[in-house]
This record gives structure tokens, sequence and C-alpha cells, in this order.
């Protein structure tokens, strides 16, 4: 029987100035191709699950494996939308569930 | 607990500087180290924050440099030496009051092996500012970041520590510690190395010069221990 091998990690981040969903989904994707290439995007696997504009607070989840390559990426982003942003790394996870109770606690770098 | 460590800000106003120390805090920082222009005199650190004075030397000959030195090794805890000639970088590497060298980009220099054996005679650390990785990111120079991953495979040959700081003068240009040390990944090191860049590797010279500056420091190697009481000749 095929067992479920590929593990995720969320990412719950707080963005530093002015950004849409849309622009900070191409900024991100964006982000990783430029450091790692077509071989990095497909191995990463960057997704923006959610991003919430009024708090400036979102998640992305990316393959266990790439977590430090991932936050990297993140790291690197300097604008979205021709827009100087800075993106700061709150909480990571093994769960969506955990990670949103965990934000809701207010746990990490909530005030950044 | 690791304590995180920015040994580069260097704020273009009171204001800016005041706000940038509030976020290092809240980034998770427990110490920095400011440059520029701005004076620490009279200033309230955040509880809790760490505040030491820096200052970064940007001479254009060799001798420049050790007249700078002369004027300020005893002013500040971080001395660093911004490298744009080779005759610089190489006296900067052998001077046992230089802390930091690093090279801008543009400069057409790097970390060599000659400059990482003479750095890691006399303790001074090869330092890489997130504001210059982040330029070579942006203009795609393979050539640039080949040029510091060649740098930093010196100085860990040789045994030099390695210093991940943002070099920031914004708020903007500010990052987590975690995510600073992350981008290393693109150098090829470990993750949990890169952490040492901003956590051991700067708290080690912090300390080492505190030590310098407290009075007790002598030359490499020397210091006093206990004053003698005085002899009395008669």
């Amino acid at each position: 029987m095929p067992v479920k091998t590929v593990r995720r990690r969320y990412i719950a981040f707080k963005v530093e100035g002015e950004a849409s969903k849309r622009g900070l989904e191409e900024a991100i994707r964006g982000s990783v191709e430029r450091l790692y290439g077509l071989n990095g995007l497909w191995k990463l696997e960057p997704t923006l699950i959610e991003f919430d504009e009024h708090r400036r607070v979102g998640i992305v989840r990316c393959n266990h494996r790439w977590l430090p390559w991932m936050r990297a990426a993140l790291t690197a982003i300097t604008e979205v939308e021709g827009k100087p942003i800075a993106l700061h790394v709150l909480r990571v996870s093994g769960t969506l569930r955990a990670l949103r109770r965990r934000l809701v606690e207010g746990e990490g770098l909530e005030s950044v | 607990m690791r304590r995180f460590i920015d040994l580069h800000l260097r704020p273009r106003s009171r204001g800016e500087m005041e706000a940038m120390l509030e976020k290092a805090l809240r980034l998770g920082y427990g110490g920095v180290a400011v440059a520029g222009s701005q004076t620490l005199e009279g200033l309230e650190a955040p509880k809790g924050l760490d505040i030491v004075s820096r200052v970064d030397l940007k001479p254009k000959t060799a001798g420049a440099l050790k007249a700078s030195l002369r004027r300020v090794r005893t002013l500040y805890v971080v001395v660093a030496v911004e490298c744009r000639s080779k005759a610089v970088a190489r006296q900067a590497a052998r001077d046992h009051r230089v802390d930091v060298v690093y090279f801008p980009p543009g400069s057409g220099l790097w970390f060599d092996d000659a400059e990482a054996r003479l750095a890691a005679q006399t303790g001074c650390a090869y330092e890489i500012n997130l504001t210059e990785l982040l330029a070579l990111i942006a203009g795609r120079d393979a050539h640039g970041l080949r040029r510091m991953a060649e740098g930093v495979w010196n100085a860990w040959r040789r045994d030099v520590p390695v210093i991940l700081s943002t070099g920031a003068s914004n708020r903007l240009e500010m990052r987590e510690p975690r995510g600073l040390a992350s981008l290393m990944t693109l150098l090829d090191i470990e993750p949990e190395d890169a952490v040492e860049m901003v956590s051991t590797n700067p708290q080690g010279i912090i300390e080492r010069n505190r030590g310098r500056l407290s009075g007790e420091y002598v030359a490499p190697g020397v210091r006093i221990v206990k004053q003698g009481g005085g002899v009395d000749a008669r």
C-alpha cells in the first residue's frame, strides 16, 4: 500500500509594508525561482494558503525538507509590486491547525 | 538560550536609530552594534537589548587605515574596515586592532586565502552584510555570490569567524535572525552553522573587546590580573 511521504511545513509570516495577496503570491514564487530556479520551485512547492491584508499576516506552505530554503526565499523578498516590504517569520508548524491556534494565542513576533 | 546579535546597524538619523533598536528587540535580537554618525550618548536602550558602538573605517590606503586605528581603537567596541583595495584588506587582516573586515560589492575584492591566513592570526572576523547579499541576488550576480561563498569557505578553512549582519540603514532592511541565517543556504552553509554567525561569533567579538577596553588589557595574551602594592624603598 502506498505511504504518503510528503510532509509539509506551514510558515506564518508578518508583512511590513503594503502588499496584496496576489502580489505577495507572485513575489514568493518569484523569490524561490530567483534563488533556486525551476528545480527549487517544484521541490519547495511554495503555496500561499492565506493572507490577511488587514493584519498583514500570512501563511505559506512548503515541503518540510526545504524549510530553511523557504525561509531564505521569504527573507530575500524586498518589494511587492514595486513597493518596498520586509517579511518576518512568526511561527513554523507541521499542521495548519496548530499554527492558527498559536497565532491566536499571540505566540511569535506578533507585534513586529 | 541562544542570544542573537546584529553587529551592523547604520541608521541615518537619531529617530530612525531609536525605531530600529525597538524593532531589533521585537525581532528577537539580544544585542546590536550601531555604526554611522549617530552617537549613543544619552540614548535610552530598550530593556533587554545590549547596544555597543561600532565604527566603519573606509580608508583609501594602508597608511590611512593605521592612522585611523590609532585614533578610534579605544573609542569603539567594534572596529570594522570596509576593504576597497587589496593593500587596505591585507593591512586590516594583519592588524590586531581590527575586529571585522567586509568587502562591498563592486570592489572586485573578496576574502581570499591569503587574507584568511592573516586574519586567523589576529582574530579578525569576516563579515557578510544582508544588504550586500540582497543586492547580489537582485542583480542576479552569480559571480559575486560565488566570491562571497569562496570568502566563507576560506574563512572556515582557516578558522576565521564569519559574522552575518544586516547592515541595515532603515527598518525595512532589518530581518529576524533565523531568517537572516537561512539566507546562508544560498552559499551552501548548513542552517545550524549559519545560526552561529548571528549569535556566538559576534558575541565573542563583543566580549573580547569589552575585556580589552576594561583597563585590564595590556597586549594580546597579556592582561592585568592584580595590582601590586607599592614597595617602600626607604
